[in-house]
C-alpha cells in the first residue's frame, strides 16, 4: 500500500509538472513566438472563417452583429428576408407592370426583364438591404442581376430606382439595373472576388454575404486556430492581451483604423489604374488593418476613372455629398486632422443602436464633449450655440454636421465637421447649416446672425449674388441642381424654425411635383404629405395627375409679410421669379448605386 | 457530507428557478452564465446523491479497509464540492465566451470524484480477483 501511495503521489506530480509547463509558458507569453515573416503576413495569409466561426468565443458581439443592417445587407430570398409584401398587386413605372407575387414558396416578379428585355416572371435570389430600402436580385446565368423595382421600408411601398437616384430624366425602364457580381459586391460581402475572366465570363465567390465580422477584423482562420487552446484564451483573459493575428479597429493606428471604414465607407478608386482588370478578377484582396492606400485612393472632386466624371459626387468645395463618401468628410475635419478622430469617437459596432451605430456610452452632444469637455456645461454651449441650449439648434451636430449628405432616399450628417459659414456655403452653392433649419431665411440673414453670434469667427465672407433676402431654400428649390433641389424639396417639408414657412413652402413643393427629375419630385410628394397634405401622386405617376395636384395645391392665395418668398401681392405664386431662378441653374445628372 | 450538498443544491436549484420568475436579466441573458449554473446545480445534487450512495452502500459492501473507506468517502466528498463549485465561479464573473477562472476547480474536483470512486473499485476488483 505504501508503495501504491508513492506511485499515486509521483503520477500526481508528474501530470501536475506536465500541466504547469505549458500553463506558464501561455501566462508568461501568451502570443507565443513571432513568426518568421511577422504577425501581419500571418494575418494578411490567414483563410476567411465566416461569422459563424466567431459566435462560441464572441457570443456577445455576435449577436451586437447580427443585430445589426450589416449583417442583413446582403441575404438570400427567403421568407425570413424578404421585407416587402409579394402579395400580387401590381404597381406601375415607367409604363411598366410589375407584379410581384409568390410562386410555389418562390419570391417573384412579372416584369420587364432587364435580362431579355421581354417580360418575363423572374425569380429573386437574393435581397440587399432591412433599413430604409430592400433591392432585389435575379440570376442571369452566371451573374445577378438587380432589378429597378425595389420596396421602400420608411415609405412602405413600391418605387422605381430613379426615384432614389440622380440619373438623367426620360430614362428607360431598366438603366438602373445593374450587375450585383461586378458593382455591390465589395462592399455589402466580405472577401468578395468577383472572378471575371478575359471572355467576360464571371466566378463570383465571397467569403461570406453580407458584411460580417471578417470585413472589419480581417480573415480569422489564424486567430481561431490560436484561440482553441484554453491555455492561450485564459492567457489572454488573465492579462487583457492582443492576439496579433486578428484586427480590433479601435487598436490600430488613427489612418488604419478610418481605412478600415473607409473601404466601404469612402468611395474610391484604384491606386494603380492598371490594376481595375486585376480587381475584377481577384477582389481588392484588401485585409482589414493594412494600408488601403496601397490599392484604393479616396475619390475626390477632381477625379476622373473610366470616363467617370466625379464631381456631380461632391458640393463645389470638395466636401462629398453622398453617403458612403464619410471617410473623405471626416478627413477633410479638424477634428481628423488635429485632434485624432476616428469612426469609432462616435460609432460603435457593438456597442450602440443599430439605427446609426452611434455609441450609446457617449449619448447625443457627449460624442463631441469627450474632446471638447467645456461645452458638456449648458450655459457655455447655449453661449457656444447662440441658441437656447434645450433646442435642436444646440445640438452639436446640428450646426457642425448639418444633414447635407444625400443617400438611400434621405439626408445624413455630413462627416466634414466644421464650424458653420453661410457665406462659403454660398460660394460653394451648398446647403448651409443655418438656412437649412431656419427654412424661410437668406444666406444674407445667416451670415447677419453668424456675425451677430459669433464675431469673431473667421468667415468666407457672402458673395455677392447671394446677398438678397430671397429664402435659401426656396431658391435652391428652382436654382439648385437635382441634388440641392433634392434637399431643398425635403427641408421644406420638415419641421421648421420658421413656422411660417410651412406654409408658404406649399405652392412651390406643389410646382416641384413637375421637376425633371423624380428624386426632386418624389421628395417634395413626400414634403407635402408630411405639411399635411395628403393624396399627392407620386414621381412616376402621370403628368397629367401630379399637374391637377400641383394646381390644386396652388389654387389660394398665399398671404405672408415675408420678404423674398417668390409671392405676387395677390398672394400667388411669381412665376417669373421661378424662371429667373430655374434658369440660372446649372444642371447636373450622374449615376451612383447606392 | 451528502446530504448537506444535496440540501445546499436542492436549495441552489430553487434560487435558479427564482431567477427564471423573476426574469433575472443577469442570467437569462448571460448563455455562459446560465450554462455554467445550471451545470454547477446538476452536478451538485447528482454528486450529492452519489456521495449518499457511496458512502451508505457502496463503501462499506467494498471489503475495503476502515481507513480506505474513509479516505474514498473523503476524497469523493472534496470532489463532489469542488466541480459543481467550479461551474458555480465559473458563472459568476467571466469573459467573453468563456467562464471565469474559477471553472479550474472543475476538473481538480472531477479527478478527486474519479480517485474517490477508483478506491473501492480497485478493492473491490482485487476481491474479486482473489475469489476467483
Amino acid at each position: 500500500m505504501k508503495k501504491g501511495r508513492w506511485l499515486a503521489v509521483g503520477l500526481l506530480v508528474g501530470a501536475g509538472l506536465a500541466v504547469a509547463r505549458p500553463v506558464l509558458r501561455a501566462a508568461r507569453n501568451p502570443v507565443g513566438e513571432i513568426p518568421p515573416d511577422g504577425f501581419e503576413a500571418l494575418r494578411a495569409g490567414a483563410d476567411h472563417e465566416t461569422s459563424s466561426a466567431c459566435l462560441p468565443c464572441h457570443p456577445d458581439h455576435h449577436a451586437t452583429w447580427a443585430a445589426s443592417h450589416h449583417a442583413k445587407m446582403t441575404r438570400d430570398a427567403s421568407a425570413a428576408t424578404i421585407v416587402a409584401p409579394f402579395d400580387g398587386r401590381s404597381v406601375e413605372f415607367h409604363g411598366v407592370t410589375t407584379i410581384p407575387r409568390v410562386v410555389d414558396g418562390r419570391y417573384v416578379m412579372d416584369t420587364l426583364s432587364p435580362i431579355s428585355g421581354r417580360r418575363e416572371t423572374l425569380t429573386i435570389v437574393r435581397a440587399t438591404g432591412s433599413r430604409r430600402m430592400q433591392q432585389y436580385h435575379v440570376r442571369s446565368g452566371d451573374r445577378l442581376v438587380r432589378l429597378p423595382v425595389a420596396w421602400s421600408i420608411e415609405e412602405g411601398r413600391w418605387f422605381h430606382l430613379d426615384e432614389a437616384f440622380f440619373h438623367a430624366p426620360g430614362g428607360a425602364f431598366n438603366d438602373t439595373a445593374t450587375t450585383w457580381n461586378t458593382n455591390c459586391i465589395f462592399c455589402h460581402d466580405v472577401a468578395a472576388r468577383p472572378g471575371l475572366a478575359g471572355d467576360g465570363s464571371l466566378s463570383t465567390t465571397v467569403a461570406e454575404l453580407g458584411i460580417a465580422c471578417e470585413a472589419c477584423h480581417g480573415p480569422g482562420s489564424e486567430h481561431a486556430r490560436r484561440m482553441r487552446s484554453p491555455l492561450r484564451r485564459y492567457a489572454f483573459h488573465a492579462t487583457h492581451g492582443v492576439d496579433p493575428t486578428i484586427v480590433n479597429p479601435g487598436r490600430v493606428s488613427q489612418e488604419r483604423s478610418v481605412q478600415i471604414c473607409g473601404h466601404c465607407h469612402g468611395q474610391r478608386v484604384p491606386t494603380d489604374p492598371e490594376s481595375v482588370e486585376h480587381i475584377l478578377r481577384n477582389g481588392d484582396g484588401y485585409v482589414a488593418g493594412e494600408d488601403l492606400a496601397l490599392t484604393w485612393t479616396p475619390v475626390q472632386r477632381d477625379m476622373h476613372l473610366l470616363g467617370i466624371d466625379f464631381s456631380p459626387r461632391f458640393w463645389r468645395d470638395g466636401s462629398p455629398r453622398l453617403t458612403a463618401y464619410e471617410q473623405q468628410g471626416l478627413m477633410r475635419s479638424g477634428c481628423y486632422q488635429r485632434g485624432g478622430m476616428t469612426c469609432l469617437s462616435c460609432h460603435s459596432m457593438h456597442a450602440s443602436d443599430p439605427e446609426g451605430q452611434m455609441r450609446r456610452d457617449v449619448p447625443g452632444d457627449a460624442t463631441c464633449t469627450q474632446c471638447h469637455a467645456e461645452l458638456s456645461d449648458p450655459s457655455r454651449a447655449a453661449a457656444h450655440s447662440g441658441h437656447r441650449f434645450e433646442s435642436s439648434g444646440s445640438r452639436c451636430v446640428a450646426c457642425h454636421m448639418p444633414p447635407v449628405v444625400y443617400g438611400i432616399m434621405t439626408w445624413h450628417p455630413t462627416h466634414e465637421i466644421v464650424a458653420p459659414d453661410p457665406g462659403a456655403s454660398a460660394a460653394a452653392e451648398k446647403p448651409d447649416a443655418c438656412t437649412a433649419c431656419h427654412a424661410g431665411r437668406s444666406r444674407a440673414w445667416a451670415e447677419a446672425e453668424a456675425d451677430r453670434m459669433w464675431p469673431a469667427r473667421a468667415k468666407h465672407g457672402l458673395p455677392e449674388d447671394a446677398r438678397g433676402d430671397a429664402p435659401e431654400l426656396a431658391r435652391a428649390l428652382f436654382a439648385g441642381d437635382a441634388v440641392y433641389r433634392t434637399f431643398a424639396a425635403w427641408r421644406l417639408g420638415e419641421a421648421s424654425a420658421e413656422p411660417e414657412a410651412a406654409r408658404l413652402a406649399v405652392p412651390l413643393l406643389a410646382e416641384a411635383l413637375l421637376d425633371p427629375f423624380a428624386n426632386v419630385r418624389r421628395t417634395a410628394a413626400l414634403s407635402l404629405d408630411r405639411l399635411g397634405h395628403g393624396g399627392i401622386p407620386r414621381a412616376l405617376e402621370a403628368e397629367e395627375r401630379r399637374v391637377a395636384a400641383r394646381d390644386s395645391l396652388q389654387a389660394s392665395p398665399v398671404a405672408t409679410t415675408s420678404p423674398g418668398w417668390p409671392l405676387r401681392a395677390d398672394g400667388m405664386l411669381d412665376r417669373e421669379v421661378l424662371a429667373a431662378w430655374t434658369s440660372s441653374r446649372e444642371e447636373v445628372a450622374f449615376s451612383f448605386g447606392e | 457530507m451528502g446530504l448537506a450538498g444535496l440540501l445546499a443544491w436542492l436549495v441552489g436549484g430553487m434560487a435558479l428557478e427564482a431567477l427564471h420568475a423573476l426574469k433575472s436579466v443577469a442570467y437569462l441573458q448571460d448563455p455562459v452564465r446560465r450554462l455554467t449554473w445550471t451545470l454547477a446545480h446538476a452536478h451538485g445534487t447528482l454528486l450529492s446523491i452519489a456521495a449518499i450512495v457511496l458512502g451508505a452502500i457502496v463503501l462499506p459492501r467494498s471489503g475495503a479497509s476502515v481507513t480506505s473507506q474513509r479516505r474514498s468517502d473523503r476524497i469523493f466528498a472534496a470532489g463532489s464540492i469542488l466541480l459543481p463549485l467550479g461551474f458555480l465561479l465559473g458563472g459568476i464573473s467571466h469573459p467573453e465566451g468563456d467562464p471565469g477562472p474559477g471553472i479550474l476547480l472543475v476538473p481538480v474536483g472531477a479527478l478527486a470524484c474519479a480517485a474517490g470512486l477508483a478506491i473501492p473499485l480497485v478493492t473491490i476488483l482485487r476481491s474479486s480477483r482473489d475469489r476467483r
